[in-house]
């Protein structure tokens, strides 16, 4: 018997034992709880907000901080959704898409500090943001960095702002995107470039369009870098070349050099002007560096400046073309004197235009406009007023300009959004404050000169959908939205039954016109957070017709 | 119920086995010798050819994918409730038929939501039983189950999600029998105590886990089901049941 006891009692234990060996665990990513990426550096009118989402052609990323993993949620058909996950790195500080919203980029910083080297490293990721995305790139950098510049031609990213204990403000990575279909790698595609210093650090970043360079070399774009008391200029075709720095006037008043604020540039006229830049700086002048023929083996061009005093302190630059093909002329927004002051570049003469209001912003609009005589037209709006005005540039009898049309639309026009596509390039948004009980936004037509107001009942945030033929207009956490069509220009009120988070359009796979329309929520769950989806028609939707998928955070989970 | 109540629930059953054993200890000494003539007192009658009822537990390890928002481990343990009839003997030889029922489960937070898992299992299964001692078995059996799954999850909704299932399976499984107590004699008809242990395979068909609303009145319309990888209850099992035979 007692050996029989003893038996049973080896068997027993054989058995915990078995258990104890055989009993291994699931996958982590089981174990951590769901909360949605924040960020704090969220541009004004950004439609993502504080969350880290991002709207794109083909699909909506969403960050998985939990699990170093983009959620890209694509549509295989109409009402379908679909969720696929990419690894994006730990510690993600910036998530931004292209201006085209084609790609998506991801920079983070890794497993800091770096002990080991299985440790992961700082990168810098790129996705296609199609129907059927996946990581295009990835850039392994030397440290952890927490800016990212996009260019909005597409070929370019600066990486920046290092938070080492002892870091360089002035070190910037230079990330030369592969063109569309290229597969070039990573290694050649970095550059990085410590700029010369004389006390000041990177603030703001202009890339430039091709400009044209004289003595024949070829035309290249630039990279200005705006610092507290000079400007660095990067010859982007040849990034060896060391970078031109240029400083900037004294201050009479204080005695202080002056402060760029803004960065406006040209391609220059043949036969009239060279490509030139306008620096706007925190005093009454403006500064004019025109591109001339290299005097030295360094650089393929030579900067002259010129500065010109334009009476008060401008609030935005811009160039205007005031005859057809030719007049370029600096156009100084200068709101205390309500006043435009034209400044022809290489004289430095200037012209007071006077305005009807106090206008703080310009766009030049001309190739927006269908037919057009040659002079540029600008719009002008500001933050400080009601009043929005076409600027025709030209000449006739008593006047600097061909017309200037002024409208009263009601609200302080803080925001002017393109629209992407052909279709309606002519069109803009007017966004902005308002000191009504409803708030206002408008549609401008700008062949026609028309301007829509559309009343909503709440400051609502607007997202462009990226094929250019509809607008989405919603408010953080509410449960309404709007459709805005701009053939006819016709919203639709549209709802959901959990509080939205974002909303956006994009293709299905079906391709074709083929698109669905998401509301994205982030809903309470346990004490953590879950996201799911109502899912539209993109070009019809429907209230009625909607599907929801909630739990999609569990979704590919491994 | 979940694993430490299974493991609290077969050491407790250990315990009532021992105190079974004490308290029959003095009975069978009682009896010891009462076997009618007319019978051999060392055939093993009785010994084979019996009614039996067992409790303990089963755990299974299951590799399966399906199984990870459910459980932090990849086991399940169960509660297993089992009747036998020994009805043919020959020699050490003899087949019992066995029908059992296990109940249990696993529960686990999957990310940021709830998750539970609950098994029910109906086996009916042929038992080989060979005799190499008189208190001691070697078992084998091998049968259908049928086991019903009902699957829950928890989370960003106002209602759980669900999705039951029925699931047609086998379990096959060898091990031992010892008759810890009991009258020496196979002619007796008082009770005996035994302590088995098997082990083996299980496996039951995968189950599309497409969960539905549980209310669908409290969830927003036209609810797509919630799609999780298929579970399929597949893998190396262990059972240990105390039992009483008659």
């Amino acid at each position: 018997m007692k050996r029989l006891i003893t038996s049973a009692r080896a068997t027993c234990g054989l058995s915990l034992l078995l258990f104890g060996v055989a009993c291994g665990g699931r996958p982590a990513a089981w174990n951590t709880a769901f909360s949605p990426g924040k960020q704090d550096d969220a541009a004004v009118g950004d439609p993502s907000g504080k969350l880290q989402v991002s709207g794109l052609t083909g699909s909506v990323a969403l960050l998985d901080p939990a699990q170093n993993q983009v959620m890209m949620l694509t549509s295989p058909q109409q009402f379908a959704l679909s969720t696929t996950r990419l690894p994006v790195g730990r510690d993600v500080v910036q998530f931004k898409s292209s201006v085209d919203r084609e790609r998506l980029f991801v920079l983070s910083r890794g497993v800091t500090p770096r002990y080991r080297d299985s440790d992961e490293p700082p990168q810098l990721r790129v996705f296609d943001g199609g129907i059927a995305p996946t990581q295009l790139q990835n850039y392994v950098l030397q440290d952890p960095y927490n800016q990212l510049e996009i260019d909005p031609q597409g070929e370019w990213l600066i990486v920046h702002g290092s938070e080492g204990l002892v870091s360089n403000p002035n070190e910037l990575i230079l990330v030369r995107l592969p063109k569309a279909g290229s597969s070039a790698g990573s290694a050649e595609a970095l550059v990085s470039k410590t700029l010369n210093s004389y006390g000041g650090k990177p603030v703001r970043f202009t890339f430039t369009s091709e400009l044209a360079v004289p003595g024949g070399a070829d035309p290249r774009r630039l990279l200005v870098v705006q610092r507290e008391k000079d400007l660095a200029i990067i010859d982007l075709e040849n990034l060896a070349a060391p970078e031109t720095t240029v400083g900037l006037p004294l201050l009479p008043s204080t005695g202080d050099f002056s402060s760029p604020t803004d960065v406006v540039y040209h391609s220059g006229i043949d036969g009239e002007v060279n490509s030139m830049l306008a620096v706007q700086l925190n005093d009454t002048s403006v500064f004019i560096l025109t591109l001339n023929e290299s005097t030295n083996a360094d650089h393929a061009f030579k900067l002259d400046g010129n500065e010109v005093d334009v009476g008060g302190i401008p609030s935005k630059l811009d160039f205007v073309l005031t005859k057809k093909d030719g007049g370029l002329r600096l156009a100084a927004l200068v709101p205390t004197k309500r006043a435009a002051v034209l400044v022809e570049p290489a004289s430095g003469v200037t012209q007071d235009v006077p305005l009807p209001a106090a206008f703080t912003r310009i766009r030049r609009i001309t190739s927006d406009v269908s037919a057009n005589s040659g002079q540029d037209i600008a719009l002008l709006y500001g933050e400080t007023t009601n009043t929005i005005a076409f600027w025709q540039l030209g000449t006739t009898t008593g006047t600097p300009y061909r017309s200037l049309e002024a409208f009263d639309i009601g609200i302080n026009v803080t925001q002017v959004l393109d629209i992407p596509g052909e279709k309606f390039a002519d069109h803009k948004i007017l966004s902005g404050g308002s000191t009504g009980s409803t708030q206002q936004f408008y549609v401008l037509d700008l062949a026609e000169r028309k301007s829509f107001p559309l009343d909503a009942l709440k400051n609502l945030t607007l997202n462009l959908s990226p094929n250019g033929q509809q607008l989405w207009a919603f408010e953080n956490n509410a449960t309404g939205f709007a459709q805005l069509t701009f053939d006819p220009l016709q919203p639709s009120s549209l709802y959901t039954q959990k509080p939205i988070a974002f909303v956006h359009d994009f293709q299905t796979a079906q391709g074709g016109d083929e698109r669905t329309a998401i509301a994205l929520h982030t809903l309470p769950s346990n004490g953590h957070s879950s996201v799911a989806a109502t899912v539209f028609d993109g070009l019809d939707p429907n209230t009625s017709e909607t599907r929801f998928y909630s739990e999609l955070e569990l979704a590919g989970i491994k | 119920m979940t694993q430490p109540q299974i493991h609290k629930l077969a050491r407790s059953m250990l315990c009532a086995v021992a105190l079974a054993s004490v308290a029959l200890r003095a009975a069978a000494e009682e009896d010891h010798g009462a076997q009618p003539a007319e019978q051999d007192p060392e055939a093993l009658g009785n010994h084979q050819k019996n009614i039996r009822f067992d409790i303990g537990g089963r755990a299974q390890f299951i590799k399966n994918s399906g199984l990870d928002p459910f459980s932090k481990r990849d086991a399940i343990g169960q509660l297993s409730l089992l009747a036998s009839y020994g009805f043919w003997a020959q020699d050490r030889l003899s087949l019992a038929g066995v029908v059992g029922f296990d109940y249990g489960g696993s529960s686990a937070n999957a990310r940021s939501d709830q998750a539970s898992l609950e098994l029910e299992r109906f086996t009916l299964a042929p038992e080989l039983r060979y005799h190499l001692l008189r208190v001691l078995a070697l078992t084998a059996k091998v049968g259908p189950t049928l086991t019903r799954e009902t699957a829950e999850v928890s989370g960003g909704l106002d209602t759980p999600l669900v999705r039951t299932g029925w699931q047609l399976g086998f379990d096959a499984t060898a091990g031992v029998a010892v008759e810890l107590w009991g009258y020496r004699s196979g002619t007796s008809h008082k009770p005996r105590v035994w302590l088995a242990g098997e082990g083996g395979y299980g496996w039951s068909a995968p189950m599309k886990l497409s969960f539905k609303p549980d209310e669908s009145g409290a969830v927003p319309q036209r609810l797509m089901p919630l799609v999780l990888e298929d579970l399929t209850l597949a893998g190396p099992l262990f059972r240990v049941t105390a039992g009483l035979s008659f």
